[in-house]
């Protein structure tokens, strides 16, 4: 051998530390397989079935449709346009719920991905939040158009913020979304928890009731059960036709960031390790 | 030529979990209950590895089954994390782990579309795909069953459009895992074809494999592994005769 030309810069990738933003960084450089992720799961869930995507809209409607015979005939509630109200926290519910619930498998089921080629490993969850996000807004366009014209809403000033909501919700699902993906692959029993903790975020989160049906002194607790400040954001802006308060402001956006942040730099410390546990 | 791949007193430690279980009822029964509780035992998949590289050497790994081969190489791919020791790889070398192939297929989607998820696992933007789709086809030469779902291919076609993947990557540094035991004899000529015009091209290779005739036709250099430590570096025809006094 000659002399040891200066060597092309070496890393050491056991000691490169990833922050918040240039794992962002590196996580967009991956977009084209997180797209084809998503069009993937797209695919396999309607490809080869008859109704396809019309699947998508029987689920929230059955729920609708359930709740309504409970709180509107059962319990006769009287609230006005209370099926219009009740699918507004469940389509976002339903988009939360099946993410999570889809996430704990994130790791465990692309385990010969992970197991063959290096790739951040953040791609899975953010792709499995990003599929149940295509489906929520295909239903969403489809169903709330018709729940406009079925209770004449008007359009109104405040609905322009239904994005800004929608970003912090789909901020706070990834957080969670990271969290539970990685705890997974450590402890398999994550799963029950979540089954568990769904059902109670449900009934803490005002989806079948209004917020201010509570007793006054429950309300700021289940104004920050974590789902809460997205579903009533959506309920004040889309059925009272107002801006939301400016606690479920804040509520939302110390959920929506705090979480995308501690879920993502939790992820990324663990991220060497997940390899090894599958 | 400069060094691409620098082992510095790399070990490995695994740990075998008899009577592993992820699940928290066991755990909470092993605080009661004597055989319930995991048993740890320490395994050393590799131990003190120093190993340099440079480009365009093409380095054969030998070794019994267990001797650490495939976690060399999968510490080299940044799959496992040295436990001590540092392995230094090239920064901007694109590395073509060929340890599996066909990384990411799925059976209901066509070729077409397994190819496009398949290389975007490697990092590969829209445009790099939409370059590279073409030549995967006429590698594979499985053009008229592009558009089928994978799983009607056979098991032979399906690894050849995964080899066909893999080496039109265009990798520099090539991490190879016995992937000549599978597959038919033309298949097999078609890897070894494409692998000698990479090893004229002057590209890096760390090629594990159990087959003599394979490390004296591609590799300039072999390296013996034993239960985890490198016992020799060196010559290949000194290396291949090194192994078999080891095996004998």
């Amino acid at each position: 051998m000659n002399d040891p030309a200066p060597s092309p810069a070496l890393v050491d990738r056991a000691a490169q530390s990833h922050t918040l933003v240039s794992s962002l960084v590196l996580l967009f450089a991956y977009r084209e397989l997180v797209k084809n992720l998503v069009l993937k799961e797209l695919k396999l869930k309607y490809r080869g079935s008859v109704l396809g995507f019309l699947w998508s809209l029987v689920n929230p409607l059955a729920m609708v449709g359930i709740y309504t015979l409970a709180f509107k005939y059962i319990l006769a509630t009287g609230q006005p346009g209370f099926p219009y109200f009740v699918l507004l926290g469940v389509l976002a519910w339903s988009f939360f719920a099946n993410s999570a619930v889809m996430a704990t498998g994130a790791i465990i089921e692309g385990s010969s991905l992970v197991k063959a080629v290096r790739f951040p490993r953040a791609v899975l969850p953010v792709a499995i939040v990003l599929f149940n996000l295509v489906q929520y807004l295909l239903t969403v366009v489809v169903l709330l158009p018709l729940m406009f014209l079925l209770y004449r809403v008007p359009p109104s000033g405040p609905m322009v913020l239904f994005p800004a909501f929608l970003a912090l919700q789909v901020l706070f699902t990834v957080g969670l979304a990271l969290m539970l993906a990685a705890a997974t692959t450590f402890f398999r029993d994550v799963r029950h928890f979540v089954d568990i903790g769904l059902l109670i975020l449900f009934w803490t989160t005002p989806i079948v009731y209004q917020l201010n049906q509570a007793p006054e002194w429950l309300r700021p607790a289940l104004l920050w059960s974590p789902m809460s400040p997205f579903v009533v954001a959506y309920q004040s802006i889309f059925y009272v036709g107002d801006w939301p308060d400016l606690s479920v402001w804040t509520a939302g956006v110390v959920y929506g960031f705090g979480v995308f942040a501690v879920g993502t730099m939790w992820f990324l410390s663990l991220e060497n390790r997940l390899g090894e546990q599958i | 030529m400069s060094v691409v791949i620098d082992a510095q007193q790399v070990s490995k430690r695994f740990y075998l979990r008899h009577n592993r279980s992820a699940e928290l009822k066991v755990r909470f029964l092993a605080m009661f209950h004597e055989h319930h509780r995991e048993a740890v035992e320490e395994f050393w998949a590799l131990r003190d590895v120093s190993l340099t590289i440079r480009s365009g050497e093409a380095v054969g790994v030998v070794g019994r089954n267990g001797s650490g081969k495939s976690t060399l190489l999968k510490i080299v791919a940044g799959l496992h994390m040295p436990t001590t020791g540092r392995m230094l790889v090239a920064a901007h070398a694109r590395i073509g782990p060929m340890i599996e192939l066909g990384v990411g297929f799925h059976p209901e989607l066509s070729g077409e579309e397994n190819v496009h998820l398949s290389a975007s696992v490697y990092g590969l933007s829209r445009a790099q795909i939409a370059a590279l789709y073409p030549r995967v086809v006429a590698y594979s030469g499985l053009e008229h069953v592009m558009d089928t779902p994978l799983k009607s291919y056979s098991s032979g076609m399906q690894l050849r459009l995964g080899f066909a993947i893999a080496a039109n990557l265009d990798p520099e540094i090539l991490l190879l895992d016995e992937i000549f035991a599978v597959g038919d004899a033309e298949f097999q000529r078609q890897c070894h074809d494409t692998l000698a015009r990479f090893r004229e091209e002057g590209r890096t290779f760390l090629f594990v494999s159990h087959t003599a005739s394979a490390i004296r036709s591609l590799c300039d250099r072999v390296c013996v592994l034993d239960r985890g430590r490198l016992l020799f570096d060196g010559a290949v025809e000194e290396g291949l005769t090194f192994y078999e006094r080891l095996t004998a």
